[in-house]
């Protein structure tokens, strides 16, 4: 058995990739959690998480195209699959229902959705 | 694009295509060079370079990294060698019982070893000021004698050290040269107490630590410091600090402070007080005393001195003080050497006994490790016919040599392991036993992580050298050879030989190792000593009230019927301390000045100790020109003068101690051994005297027991003098203290020679097991012609009695040469005769015997059909 539930880290960079869209490539999505999270990361730490992610299958790849930036080399461009939104949603889902029913928040009839 | 002129670090490129998957490489490289160039725009090139390794070494995982999965594979390798492994070892119950059992006690010796030697070379290291400490030492140059060297000063030194040159030495304390005993009292009970008498600056210097008080304390002459148990045996949980104490029963102290015990890895540790030197000389002498000896003199270094450059300044700092041609020339003794590196003979450094010690027992660590190894090894090629069919198999269906060598190594790695594991509880087991034997208090360092990883580094090699010939000898095997059963192991039988020999040869040395010491310490045990050492109490007289009562004491005594005799002197029985030079006598040699032990003694000295006189007579109330004007000598003490007939001949001496420069010779008595029983006797002259004596000895009654005669001694000394603290001794129990350090080295021998005893049996063990197992079909053959037991049992003992013969002529000489060393360390010491070795020979012979014949035996024994039918 894989193992399909998701860390933190990991919940950030599946979201980052289905913001990035077409532009979901290890350098850009390493920019965009520095850029939107204001912590460090290395490409290397991102590469490693959106490998395992595929492993999970909740990624998908495909090679895409190169840039002179880049040697000419081209890049691997990321891809959110059917089950990585489920996984999203159903970690979302169980975030807000336990907002829910922490009283004070659920109190003040905070919604979140 | 300016920037894309800069290129990425070189190096950091190679490296990572060195080391990243090739499905990577161009995405990973495509996404570092973004990052590169996009760094370059907003930081310096440096920042941007520096960053690229960064991202590199991030790439450094296990996703990464090229070859990762084959590296699983061999995971795969390993998992399954440690599986053959595991299976091999449970299967061989008996052969892998013997490599366990072996391989531990090679390592728990290893690891003890290890721990004493450490020791050893750790002392005193636990001082701050470790490097800057140092005593001074003198040499003494005396026309035609032996240079010989010392650490006993006058206070003078000490004091003219600290006034004149401060350049030199940051801090200065005189000491007592060495500990003394003090009584204590609290009021109630009193306590005999050893410690040092020592300048206030040492506790700086040693940065003593206080639990409670402080040091400024100490600057009063009547304080003393106390240790934890011994404040806590004077006061319990009371109020200590500021608290009186009762010295030697007159003048009173204050107590402040407590120090924590110094580490009793240390020249001090078993200080139970320290008190003001300038207490210990109150009322009798100064610190600026030059012609009395009997201080040392601690000193702390200045920064950026050397012990050259302070030796330089210092060493002529006693000649103004002396006269005569003698010379005495002062040096530093960096603390680094005082305990391992301070022997000297002649004035030159000379290998310490105890650095010998540290040589010795770290050789016999190695030693009895290599023994277990040895067994290892010959087990595993001794039993390599049985395996060559595995190995045979193995090879042929694709096994590479490598791969065998790794089965091999891994099985004898998980041995030794399982091995590291048990000795390591076993050490826990038995470390207070052997800190008792060895007088240590080592300490298993499990909080250590480098002890662990030198553990584990020793468990690792000992596997590997253990392992290493039976890998790459069985590895080697030829498979067609093994699969078709041709295979023989003719030539393993020489080196397993040899290895044998080597095993018995060490266990050999240890066992007449362990015989000579016996036999020397039982023999300096049982010489005589000269005088009857049997219910003989020495008690001194610490305080005042006990001078000028020699009379009623010794009538109450002798009236109680406790005591038969008593005697006083100015020195105890158990050393030799008051020597002097000088005497002259009829046909002496004018340059010939040899040095006697000294003492003064009473009429009934003689009676009271009970020694033996061999010419003349004992000083006598009924010659009243004996006081002052007679002497008796020993029988070395004649030897030296050259008499033949020494009553009547006088003694002229130029000392003015004594009142009287010339003396007559009334007795000759035997030498008595009073110091060190390993030397030759000194040569002494007793002068009678009739002032009061510090020491007294009382001859306690045969046929009272000693507890009823010591009860009786105590009454009466507290009915004369109240005041007097009870400070006795037995003199028997005094003299065999003295043989501890010997006994000691002996138990440690014996332990040393029984492991590697049982180490080597056990192999023999196995190689007789295997032997018999081997030749089952012979003997069943053997039987059937005609055999009986006995026979049977010769054939297969004789190869094993042949290895112990080799091995006990190989080990002779050597053994022979390592005691001749040890004891050439002993004035009064046996001959080394050949008998130790025909009985070692013999004992291993006797081991070796019962440990085969168990298997020989059975093997004799076995009924023939079941042999003959085996297959």
């Amino acid at each position: 058995m894989k193992e399909t539930r998701l860390g933190e880290f990991e919940e950030v960079i599946l979201l980052l990739v289905g913001i990035l869209d077409k532009e979901a490539y290890a350098f850009k999505i390493a920019e965009e959690f520095e850029g939107q999270t204001k912590r460090s990361v290395s490409i290397g730490a991102v590469h490693s998480t959106l490998t395992r992610l595929a492993e999970k299958g909740f990624l998908d790849s495909k090679m895409g195209e190169s840039s002179a930036e880049r040697g000419g080399r081209r890049k691997r461009i990321y891809e959110i699959t059917a089950s990585g939104k489920r996984a999203l949603e159903t970690s979302r889902d169980f975030k807000v229902s336990l907002w829910n029913q922490f009283p004070a928040f659920a109190g003040n009839k905070l919604n979140f959705l | 694009m300016n920037s894309r002129d800069i290129p990425p670090p070189g190096l950091a490129e190679k490296f990572i295509k060195w080391f990243i998957k090739d499905e990577l490489a161009e995405e990973v490289l495509g996404d570092l060079d973004e990052k590169f160039f996009s760094s370059l725009k907003s930081k310096t090139t440096i920042r941007a370079k520096l960053n690229y390794w960064y991202q590199v070494l991030n790439y450094i995982r296990p996703f990464a990294i090229k070859n990762y999965r084959s590296n699983l594979i061999n995971n795969n390798m390993h998992l399954h060698n440690f599986k053959i492994s595991l299976r091999s070892i449970k299967k061989n119950k008996v052969y892998s019982t013997i490599n366990v059992v072996g391989l531990t006690i090679g390592l728990s010796v290893a690891i003890l070893t290890g721990l004493w030697v450490n020791d050893e070379l750790s002392f005193n290291k636990s001082f701050e000021n470790y490097d800057k400490l140092a005593k001074i030492m003198v040499q003494y140059y005396s026309p035609q004698e032996d240079i010989g060297t010392g650490s006993v000063m006058p206070p003078g030194l000490g004091t003219s050290l600290r006034d004149n040159f401060s350049n030199l030495f940051e801090k200065v304390a005189i000491a007592r040269s060495r500990p003394e005993e003090i009584i204590l009292s609290n009021g109630r009970d009193q306590f005999t107490s050893t410690g040092l008498f020592i300048q206030k600056d040492a506790l700086t210097m040693f940065n003593l630590e206080l639990i409670e008080g402080s040091i400024d304390g100490t600057k009063d002459k009547n304080s003393i410091l106390l240790s934890a148990p011994l404040a806590e045996k004077l006061f319990g949980d009371n109020e200590v600090v500021g608290q009186p104490v009762k010295y030697n029963g007159s003048r009173e102290l204050t107590v402040t402070g407590i120090y924590k015990n110094l580490p009793t890895n240390s020249s001090f540790t078993e200080m139970e007080f320290l008190a003001p030197f300038e207490l210990y000389i109150d009322g009798w002498s100064e610190v600026t005393v030059w012609d009395n000896y009997y201080t040392e003199v601690f000193v702390q270094l200045a920064d950026n001195v050397s012990v050259e450059q302070a030796n330089e300044q210092i060493e002529e700092l006693l000649l103004p003080h002396i006269q005569g041609p003698a010379k005495r020339l002062l040096f530093v003794e960096p603390m680094a050497n005082w305990h391992l590196y301070s022997d000297f003979e002649n004035g030159v450094r000379i290998t310490s006994q105890r650095m010998k010690f540290v040589w010795i027992f770290s050789a016999i660590g190695l030693f009895v490790l290599v023994l277990a190894c040895i067994n290892f090894i010959n087990l595993s090629t001794a039993r390599s016919e049985k395996r060559a069919k595995e190995i045979g198999i193995r090879k042929s269906i694709g096994s590479h040599k490598i791969q065998l060598i790794h089965q091999f190594l891994t099985e004898a790695l998980l041995l030794s392991y399982i091995s590291l594991f048990a000795s390591v509880v076993i050490i826990y087991a038995i470390m207070p036993l052997f800190n008792q034997i060895a007088g240590k208090e080592l300490i298993l360092p499990h909080e250590n992580p480098f002890f662990w990883l030198l553990a584990i580094g020793i468990a690792s090699f000992t596997g590997l050298l253990a392992g290493s010939y039976p890998a790459f000898y069985l590895s080697s095997i030829s498979p067609i050879k093994s699969l078709k059963g041709t295979y023989k192991v003719g030539n393993a039988v020489l080196p397993r030989q040899l290895l044998v020999i080597f095993q018995f040869s060490i266990s050999i040395i240890l066992i007449v190792g362990t015989l000579v010491i016996y036999s020397q310490i039982d023999h300096v045990k049982s010489r005589p000593v000269g005088y009857n050492q049997q219910k003989l109490l020495m008690l001194t007289k610490r305080t005042s009230d006990m001078y000028g009562k020699y009379d009623v004491f010794k009538s109450e005594f002798i009236k109680s019927g406790a005591v038969t005799a008593m005697g006083e002197a100015s020195y105890p029985l158990d050393n030799t301390l008051g020597n002097n030079g000088g005497f002259g006598w009829d046909g002496k040699d004018p340059e010939f000045d040899p040095v006697f032990n000294t003492i003064l003694v009473n009429y009934d000295y003689g009676e009271s100790i009970g020694w033996e006189i061999i010419e003349g007579r004992d000083f006598s109330r009924d010659f009243t020109g004996d006081i002052r004007n007679a002497v008796v000598i020993t029988e070395s003490a004649k030897e030296i003068m050259g008499f033949d007939e020494a009553v009547g001949e006088e003694i002229t001496f130029n000392n003015d101690y004594y009142s009287e420069p010339r003396v007559t010779i009334v007795g000759v008595v035997k030498d008595m051994i009073k110091g060190n029983p390993f030397e030759d006797p000194k040569p002494a002259i007793m002068f009678l005297s009739d002032r009061h004596l510090y020491w007294m000895f009382l001859r306690l009654n045969d046929r009272l027991s000693i507890s009823e005669s010591v009860t009786e001694v105590e009454k009466i000394i507290d009915e004369i003098a109240p005041d007097a603290p009870l400070d006795y001794k037995f003199v028997d129990d005094v003299y065999d203290a003295k043989f501890r350090s010997e006994e000691r080295i002996g138990t440690l021998a014996t332990f040393f020679a029984v492991l590697a005893v049982i180490i080597s049996c056990l192999g023999l063990f196995g190689l007789a097991s295997y032997v018999a197992e081997k030749r089952t079909k012979e003997i069943g053959i053997r039987k059937i012609l005609g055999a009986n037991v006995l026979q049977l049992w010769q054939k297969l003992s004789n190869e094993f009695i042949m290895l112990v013969i080799i091995s006990t002529a190989v080990a002779s000489p050597l053994a022979y040469y390592l005691l001749d060393s040890w004891l050439v360390g002993f004035e009064y010491r046996i001959n080394l005769s050949y008998k130790f070795f025909i009985l070692s020979g013999f004992l291993a012979m006797i081991v070796t015997l019962v440990t085969i014949s168990y298997r020989t035996l059975k093997a004799a024994l076995s009924n023939p059909v079941d042999a003959i039918r085996s297959e």
